[in-house]
């Protein structure tokens, strides 16, 4: 009877039901009506009332292809996520691991900067950073943004990382020590029980580097411009072109969505840790 | 290295150093001097950037719609991801499919948040006004993005869009720490499912909720992205947040010592309610709850 009580405040009604369809809507709603208006053609665009039901076209797609502006930029957020992310890990794992594991003077201070630094408005750097990259030749390359990216991203991996560290027995550290294993060592001998940290760590960098604007927007012009600047042209320059926005926004929001997924076994840790965005 | 737990965070520390933490005091430095741009003229001028920008009425406007954006949407996402996290905390396969895709738009880069729904806000091809006009409203009657108003709702509809499943996973998470038994015990005594909530549940989640809403306001204060696809800080700098009004001053009017002073007003803002957040969160949840 006690069982059902509790049960009571948990059971799937009716009423749940219509809940979670009304909470699917709402979030659905506006990707599903991106995706569709991307596989319509021109001419159904702007037809009111909306056209639900019609052939579906690729136009825009091929023309997203075709356009050797659009690949580029697209290569290039490929290619920072990849590399922020690298560098991201080189970074924050065995700074992560000194604080989890080895003492040393002013470790919890260190871990409070790192907190505090986060909550840091990215925008306030932005005016800094614009005279110095253009003193150092950093406007517009795949360098500038990976250090951004980088500087960044690390102090919410150091974090996020050292909750990982901290969940392995301190045994396994005291065994190799004693053994006269260097630091480095015990680090890696930490690699395989934190896999999944780093996999998540990994996945929640590349995301925030694949979705970032404000710095790409600042701080790239052609050679280095990312897929969110190219997307947000699309918006008043060439007046309204749905067709085009709606199929760069689906292949733009594809992957995010995909990794999120992916490590949505993580995202408290990651949150909390240094709250991404 | 003496010391390898300062070795293996000095890359870390070198990072931080050279484009974070200088870029900071240099920030606070140039906000005390006039400096253009475009003819690299720099001279010092005390507090005249401060001053200067104070009275604009263009920032005060600025400080008022930041507020305003921030209240209103932590609040609905407060609201939205307490919601989803108590309806979505339920067994079976059907709930757990759910609640890995509601965080869907989380994920999203702002800038495809924006463009949604700037779409979905069109006043005349769009599919909000399309269902407005079968309930009675002409189409296009409602112009979302071109009236001072709408053009604020609509932003924070997608700020609170984007960032109510932020919210969620973590009162989620605090909810599904929550002992069973004291639920339990309310309920064998005949408590209502109002009552479990309001005085079994909420208290023991007010630590959740205020980690969220700690974060979300100190993020939604600095949001340039979102204001800046969905309507560009108009119409008539009805939705201009500081932000955007940092990044006029410095690539529309060159004044980057005036940037840098509001970089710096907008640094102690956010340091002055991270610390409000700290200093409340380590107070017993018993107090914070009977404010």
């Amino acid at each position: 009877m006690k069982r059902d009580a509790a049960n009571r405040s948990r059971a799937i009604t009716w009423r749940v039901v219509s809940g979670a369809a009304v909470l699917l809507i709402w979030t659905f709603f506006p990707i599903a009506w991106v995706i569709l208006t991307s596989l319509k053609g021109d001419r159904l665009q702007f037809s009111i009332p909306p056209v639900l039901l019609f052939p579906p076209t690729l136009v825009h797609y091929a023309r997203l292809l075709h356009d050797a502006d659009f690949s580029r930029f697209y290569l290039n957020s490929l290619a920072i996520a990849v590399f922020s992310t690298s560098a991201v890990l080189a970074v924050a794992i065995p700074a992560a691991y000194a604080h989890a594991r080895l003492r040393f003077p002013g470790r919890t201070a260190s871990l409070a900067l790192l907190i505090g630094i986060r909550t840091m408005p990215p925008v306030t750097v932005v005016v800094p950073l614009f005279i110095y990259f253009r003193r150092l030749g950093l406007m517009d390359t795949y360098l500038g943004m990976v250090l951004l990216y980088t500087a960044f991203f690390a102090p919410f991996g150091v974090l996020m990382l050292k909750t990982f560290f901290d969940g392995v027995p301190q045994e396994v550290d005291d065994a190799a020590a004693i053994d006269g294993a260097s630091p480095i060592r015990r680090l890696l001998l930490h690699l395989t029980p934190i896999g999944p940290g780093v996999a998540a760590v990994a996945v929640l960098s590349f995301i925030s580097s694949w979705n970032e604007f404000l710095f790409a927007f600042v701080f790239t012009a052609r050679e280095a411009k990312t897929i969110p600047v190219a997307l947000a042209m699309f918006v008043g320059e060439t007046g309204i072109d749905w067709g085009t926005m709606t199929a760069g926004a689906t292949v733009v929001m594809v992957p995010s969505v995909v990794l999120a997924w992916l490590v949505q076994r993580h995202l408290v840790r990651g949150l909390t840790a240094g709250a991404l965005k | 290295m003496r010391e390898p737990g300062i070795g293996f965070s000095l890359p870390v520390y070198a990072l931080l150093a050279g484009v974070l933490v200088w870029p900071m005091a240099y920030v606070f430095y140039l906000s005390f001097y006039s400096f253009h741009l475009l003819t690299g003229q720099m001279s010092f001028v005390a507090l005249h950037n401060y001053a200067a920008v104070v009275k604009d009425a263009t920032f005060l406007s600025a400080i008022r719609n930041t507020c305003l954006y921030t209240s209103a949407s932590v609040t609905l996402e407060l609201l939205l991801g307490v919601g989803m996290a108590l309806l979505l905390h339920r067994p079976g396969r059907f709930m757990a499919i759910v609640r890995g895709a509601v965080i869907a738009p989380w994920a999203l880069s702002p800038v495809v948040a924006g463009l949604v729904w700037r779409m979905l806000f069109h006043s005349n091809y769009g599919i909000l006004n399309y269902l407005l006009s079968l309930l009675g409203v002409p189409m296009g009657q409602l112009q979302w993005l071109s009236t001072p108003g709408l053009a604020m709702v609509a932003v924070i509809t997608t700020e609170v869009w984007q960032n109510a499943p932020f919210v969620y996973v973590i009162v989620y998470a605090g909810l599904q720490s929550l002992p069973a038994e004291p639920e339990e015990a309310a309920a064998v005594d005949g408590a209502s499912p109002w009552q479990i909530f309001r005085f079994i549940t909420l208290p023991q989640l007010v630590p959740a909720i205020g980690v969220a809403g700690s974060f979300r306001t100190i993020l939604a204060l600095r949001e340039f992205t979102i204001p800046w696809t969905v309507t560009g800080g108009g119409p008539a700098n009805a939705t201009l947040m500081l932000s955007i009004y940092l990044y006029r001053q410095m690539l529309q009017f060159f004044e980057l010592g005036r940037a840098a002073a509001v970089g710096w007003i907008m640094l102690l803002l956010t340091a002055v309610l991270a610390a409000a957040f700290v200093a409340r969160a380590s107070r017993p949840p018993e107090s914070a709850l009977t404010q």
